[in-house]
């Protein structure tokens, strides 16, 4: 029984001593509680963004502008011309977009009801429900006040005759939404969403942590000792590991596609050459944090638990289960930060959309450099490591 | 040709000295040995030597060339460490693929190498089949080994080759290490198993403490420091006092309950000794002429044994 304490009382005290093991028995299970608060938690606002193209530009067009403003679920962009619109719908900078047609206020001074046209970006499906109750909601409220002038003024005035009373009824029905999809923007199921969020929690796992798994495991069999004693440069053994987590992430790719396509049926386009150059730049993103994480960390457990923590944290937010749009903003803006973010974006686009790469050239841009750069700083320290090493 | 030349060394961790301005030369052909206890400093010298750690002060020279702090050709050195450092989830003959790889051993030359290594090694092509993890602790030695030897170095530095191995496995690595010597190739091996030391090595430097108390070969060092012959009488436990008072002009002295040495002593007085006891009626079991030992040099140098199997 004695003995059985003292290796109680020593495990814990040899537990304790160890910061990574505080980290994730404590620190860790606080962080992500708050973390699933602020996510799934009450009192979080989803803005939608809104573009309004008013061909009006009345005193009742700009009533209805006023009305999308006043609410804080709507981030009105007003369009000028349809090149603005084009453009903005081309880039997904809204979520959907309101046409007030000339005429439309000479229509409603005259009685007559008025057809809001709204047409909804049906690229995610969860927002594309969204804007719509959120518009549709917005447009009732507006009609309800017409509605309370209405019975006011039936129940004030009375007597009046069938044909006056049917005007009434239409300006109480002010505006009637028509939901149109945007063109070009197919409804997308939640199977081919999260088939493509599982494209890019690749970046994460086959390629984030795998790359730091390759390093502090060698460290930790002792074999990271043995290829040192070969001929091998340490910026070769890098380069080595970053081929076999590509090789491993692409492979995980084409078997997610490979089991999901037949599985789920989804509606994608299959642009394979562009696919793989943007999961190459994803998984490079990858890559290179998972080798910069196994160059910081002393020890290999350390290396490997963190890699593993960091990756279930930006699964939240890279947009691999569910909309960005769906996140508080100030996590939002967070995700920006992220390159995974951008390439899985660019993935979805590419399957779901059919788009080329060459139309999301700005992300691949900021992901070729943030690789570049990344490795440039991650190489220089790692080769060092390497050299420096006392195995 | 020297092999390699340690001169000056010195290492220390966190203020203590774990070598202490070490000096040692071996010649090309040799079978050096690096004689010590655990924690002697062994592994250490041989780790400063293969570059990695650093040393604190003093010059290496690898055939002649002074080598940097962090440098050493890994084409002329092959290193058997004490532990085994293969992949364990890759076969035998992946390994050695691998590691030929990263040598720049070519296809052809590999298979002509691998054929030679396995035949010289006694290693089986199924075994070569099998992943390291399912490997005994003495065929993974062997694999390890020839990982080592595939890229044909000129040195082999061997840290404790055979511990952990059983009496008979160690036997045969002795005649493997033997007969890559008899190829030409330098060994520079440590061990703390005194028996190996002397049935391998052309000369040993005897390490504690980070110091290199003495080197030369085994006859050398034991002529040095082993100090003399001894005989040793086993007697039956009851007449053991009887025997220590007959035997008192020779200085006896008690080892064990049952034993008896006579320092100075060899085989020429067996008989003399025999007759004297057995006239009194004791009958001696059995006669040991016990020759000094590494062990004996060890104690003299150091006070105190050194301790293996």
């Amino acid at each position: 029984m004695k003995r059985i304490f003292y290796i109680a009382k020593y495990e814990m005290k040899m537990l304790f001593k160890t910061k990574e093991v505080l980290f994730w028995n404590i620190a860790f299970p606080i962080i992500l509680m708050l973390l699933f608060t602020a996510i799934f938690g009450g009192g979080n606002t989803i803005v939608i963004n809104v573009g309004i193209y008013d061909q009006d530009n009345t005193q009742i067009s700009n009533t209805i502008i006023d009305i999308f403003n006043q609410t804080n679920v709507t981030n009105i962009v007003l369009i000028q011309n349809n090149e603005t619109l084009y453009q903005k719908l081309s880039q997904h900078e809204l979520d959907a977009y309101i046409i007030i047609p000339k005429g439309l206020g000479r229509n409603v001074t005259s009685g007559y009801q008025a057809i809001l046209n709204i047409y909804i970006d049906n690229s995610d499906p969860n927002i594309a429900d969204i804007s719509k109750g959120i518009i549709k909601s917005i447009i009732d409220g507006f009609n309800n006040k017409t509605r309370g002038i209405y019975e006011k003024f039936i129940e004030g005035v009375g007597n009046f005759n069938k044909t006056m009373i049917e005007h009434m009824r239409a300006y109480a029905e002010t505006l009637k939404p028509l939901f149109k999809p945007v063109k070009g923007t197919e409804k997308v199921e939640y199977k081919e969403f999260i088939l493509t969020g599982i494209i890019g929690y690749g970046f994460l796992f086959s390629s984030m942590v795998t790359a730091t798994a390759s390093i502090v495991n060698e460290r930790k069999e002792g074999t990271l000792k043995r290829l040192l004693l070969t001929p091998l440069k340490p910026i070769e053994i890098l380069v080595g590991k970053t081929f076999s987590a590509l090789f491993n992430t692409l492979i995980y790719t084409f078997l997610v596609l490979a089991i999901g396509i037949p599985l789920l049926q989804p509606k994608i386009h299959l642009n394979i050459p562009d696919l793989i150059i943007i999961v190459v730049l994803g998984s490079l993103s990858g890559i290179v944090i998972g080798l910069l994480i196994s160059a910081i960390f002393r020890t290999t457990e350390g290396a490997q638990g963190f890699a593993i923590i960091i990756g279930i944290f930006l699964q939240w937010f890279i947009g691999i289960w569910f909309p960005l749009e769906m996140l508080p903003s100030y996590l939002r803006s967070l995700s920006n930060y992220i390159p995974m973010t951008y390439a899985l974006n660019v993935v979805r686009e590419i399957l779901l959309y059919g788009d080329s790469i060459i139309m999301h050239i700005q992300e691949t841009i900021y992901l070729t450099l943030f690789v570049i750069i990344l490795y440039g700083i991650g190489g220089i320290i790692l080769s060092r490591l390497l050299k420096t090493i006392e195995v | 040709m020297k092999a390699l030349e340690v001169i000056n060394v010195s290492k220390s961790y966190n203020g203590s000295k774990v070598l202490d301005n070490v000096t040692l030369s071996i010649d090309e052909g040799e079978i050096f040995g690096l004689l010590g206890p655990n924690g002697a400093g062994k592994t250490t010298l041989i780790e400063i030597v293969l570059g990695f750690r650093r040393r604190d002060s003093g010059t290496i020279k690898i055939f002649g060339r002074e080598i940097s702090s962090r440098e050493f050709n890994k084409k002329i050195i092959g290193y058997v460490p004490q532990e085994h450092l293969l992949y364990d989830n890759l076969s035998g003959l992946d390994n050695l693929r691998y590691f030929a790889g990263l040598y720049g051993v070519k296809t052809s030359e590999f298979k002509k190498r691998l054929n030679k290594i396995i035949n010289f090694l006694g290693i089986d092509e199924n075994i070569l089949k099998k992943d390291v993890s399912k490997l005994s602790g003495g065929q993974r030695r062997r694999v390890a080994l020839a990982t080592s030897l595939i890229h044909d170095p000129k040195i082999m530095i061997m840290d404790e080759p055979t511990t952990g191995l059983d009496p008979n496995v160690r036997r045969e690595f002795w005649k493997l290490i033997m007969s890559l010597n008899e190829e030409g190739k330098t060994i520079i091996l440590t061990t703390h198993y005194m028996e190996e030391a002397d049935e391998l090595c052309s000369r040993i430097a005897i390490i504690d403490n980070g110091k290199i108390l003495s080197i030369g070969t085994p006859e050398e060092l034991k002529k040095k420091y082993g100090g003399e012959e001894s005989l040793i009488l086993r007697i039956k436990t009851r007449y053991l006092d009887n025997a220590m008072e007959l035997l008192s002009n020779y200085q006896p002295e008690k080892v064990s309950e049952d034993e008896i040495k006579l320092s100075g002593l060899n085989e020429e007085y067996i008989p003399k000794i025999r007759n004297l006891l057995e006239n009194k009626g004791i009958w001696v079991d059995k006669f040991e002429v016990r020759k000094p030992s590494l062990d004996d040099v060890f104690i003299n140098l150091t006070g105190r044994r050194l301790i293996s199997e």
